[in-house]
């Protein structure tokens, strides 16, 4: 109660009614603010000189601008050293810990920051180093037991204890340009210590050494990869392969440009969600059709189980080369695609109205279809109408939406036997490309409206 | 345990009584009120059959976090209650310091959450100076003193 009476006093007294709040309602408002305003608020008076020292949650970043850089790194050193030296973990630890650096500074001292930083509760570490010397991963890493998020990117030196590395905890791992992902082993180490893991993001940009990739998780529920690019070395032509032991994934987006092989050793029954992004490329050891014929077993498997796919355009380049091969890909008796609801494809070239009257005729229950132009410098082949009329036309197609549309023929051919043959579609929603031309968009709009439509209840809009 | 059959059988519903410190005497649907972790502790207690006392909130205040605790127990859509909340918070500074005195107290997670979060957008983007305005700050820095904070803290201050 004196408490309260001192509080009411010192409202009436200073008109401050923030000042008087108790500290721990202060720290809830300051943890809404980001870390910069927060430790901003030292300023307003004695009372809230320290008050941000002991919030929970810290995202440190120096972003540097290279004509000012000396002096903005003094500051921003000098800042984070005695920010550590008043920090005391027993009082007030750490469970959210961000740190994003793109200056030079000695990575002895960056390594001594996250070591302080870790002591006690931490929850989730999201490091994000960008400079020329790679800093070393405190090995007290390996001792937060209450990890729950691990997220690293880019100058990390990661030593990995050759046995016992145990994160009991750890839910969410996001990985990436590590040197560390060029050796297979060591991320099979850390995934074997994690026993609880649901969502894991490897990206490398620039794949070396690496050749073999196993993902071995039975709790895994979100598996994000991005492969990008080929490094390709004469003396090492290499024959990189991925294979994936995760039985029970809901959602696989998988970019792959590397791998020549694709593996999956349990079928994951409860997988929702699908991007996939393969792509032959010369370097492979393989031929484009034996490339083909390894891509469609991978995904052959997925596709009965799938609700939500996206294939992107060198997947259906690599498909409509399946196709061409009459490999044993689609099969309308038992329909490949039988729970798929929406499918959306990111292309635009000769590959893609052959492969999408392939799935369209063994998609039963298709609900949305989406079209999205990315590739703008394809051109639309010319569209001719299927031999039948793909059942999910008939009975469930609602919502058909193409994304960057620029009224090239072969399009408007597409939406037009769309708009005919759709019977219970609602809604035919264009959205213009940036590079249409004025005057073709005003023909595209009355040529669509004047189209005869299966369907009363649909409605097109045009974007913008 | 009862709440989640009151939602079928309406004629069961019970009602607590919340007392202010001003004596004012409140009833509130079980469902509603235990949304508060200080009156659900209460309740077990033994205080259900009774009046419970909430010594440290005041009847202007009460009306308006039992309207808060009515609203989220009503079942109404993400977005409307998305918009309610937004006019709820949209108050003087000196209610939105009784609010989040008596969230606290009352341990309304998702209400203080709101609360804190409304301060927060308020001293967002501001000026050291226009918070100090806004909220009626006194500065009893000297000003060595605040040029020194100014220079510990200077990443802060770019």
């Amino acid at each position: 109660m004196a408490e309260d009476t001192r509080r009411q006093l010192l409202k009436k007294a200073s008109n401050d009614i923030i000042s008087s709040l108790p500290n721990v309602i202060l720290g809830h408002i300051l943890s809404f603010l980001p870390t910069k305003e927060a430790v901003r608020t030292c300023i307003l008076s004695k009372s809230w000189r320290n008050l941000w020292r002991s919030l929970p949650n810290f995202d440190f970043g120096d972003c540097i601008d290279k004509r000012f850089a000396e002096r903005q790194m003094a500051t921003f050193q000098g800042f984070m050293n005695r920010f550590f030296l008043f920090h005391n973990p027993r009082e007030n630890s750490i469970t959210k810990f961000r740190l994003r650096l793109t200056g030079n500074y000695r990575p002895s001292s960056v390594t001594a920051w996250i070591s302080a930083a870790i002591i006690g509760n931490i929850e989730e570490l999201m490091l994000r180093l960008y400079a020329d010397d790679h800093v070393s991963l405190p090995q007290s890493v390996f001792n937060c037991e209450k990890l729950l998020v691990l997220n690293l990117s880019y100058r990390i030196a990661i030593d990995l204890p050759g046995v016992g590395i145990r994160f009991p905890c750890l839910k969410v791992l996001h990985l990436k340009d590590l040197q560390m992902l060029d050796d297979h082993a060591s991320i099979e180490t850390l995934l074997a210590g994690c026993p609880v893991l649901e969502e894991v993001q490897i990206e490398l940009e620039d794949c070396k050494s690496r050749h073999a990739l196993l993902i071995p998780s039975r709790s895994m529920k979100r598996l994000i990869i991005r492969f990008t690019h080929i490094a390709y070395y004469e003396k090492d032509p290499g024959r990189r392969t991925l294979t994936l032991d995760t039985p029970n994934l809901e959602l696989l987006k998988l970019t792959d440009l590397v791998s020549e092989e694709l593996k999956m050793l349990q079928l994951p029954c409860s997988l929702v969600e699908a991007a996939i992004s393969v792509a032959y490329t010369h370097v492979f050891t393989l031929t484009r059709y034996g490339y083909a014929d390894m891509a469609v077993q991978f995904l052959r498997p997925i596709m009965p189980i799938v609700k939500i796919l996206c294939l992107c355009e060198t997947t259906m380049r690599t498909l409509s080369d399946a196709v061409r091969k009459k490999l044993p890909f689609f099969d309308n008796l038992i329909p490949t695609f039988q729970n798929l609801t929406r499918l959306e494809i990111e292309a635009s070239g000769n590959s893609l109205w052959l492969v999408l009257q392939e799935i369209l005729k063994c998609s039963p229950k298709l609900e949305v279809f989406i079209l999205n132009k990315k590739d703008k410098d394809e051109e639309t082949p010319k569209w001719r109408n299927p031999e039948s009329v793909p059942w999910c036309l008939w009975s469930c197609l609602k919502v058909v939406e193409c994304i960057e549309f620029e009224g090239e023929l072969g399009e408007i051919e597409m939406v037009e036997y769309f708009l005919k043959n759709a019977l219970v579609l609602e809604k035919m929603a264009i959205s213009f490309g940036s590079c249409m031309i004025h005057n073709l968009r005003g023909l595209v709009v009355k040529r669509l409206e004047m189209c005869q439509k299966g369907s009363e209840a649909c409605r097109i809009s045009f974007s913008p | 345990m009862a709440s989640s059959e009151s939602t079928t059988t309406s004629t069961t519903t019970k009602v607590l009584r919340l007392k202010s410190s001003d004596n004012e005497i409140f009833g509130v649907e079980e469902k509603a009120a235990l949304q508060s972790e200080t009156i659900k502790s209460l309740a077990e207690d033994g205080y259900s059959e009774d009046v419970i006392p909430l010594f440290n909130v005041e009847k202007k205040t009460l009306a308006k976090i039992v309207e808060w605790l009515n609203k989220h127990a009503s079942g109404s859509s993400k977005e409307e209650l998305k918009r309610w909340d937004a006019d709820f918070v949209d108050v003087d500074k000196d209610v939105l310091y009784d609010l989040l005195l008596a969230s606290n107290y009352l341990n309304i997670e998702v209400l203080l959450h709101q609360l804190a979060q409304k301060v927060a957008d308020m001293i967002k983007g501001k000026k050291p100076e226009e918070i100090r305005q806004l909220f009626g700050i006194k500065n009893d820095f000297t000003p060595e003193e605040e040029a020194e904070i100014r220079r510990e803290n200077a990443w802060a201050f770019e």
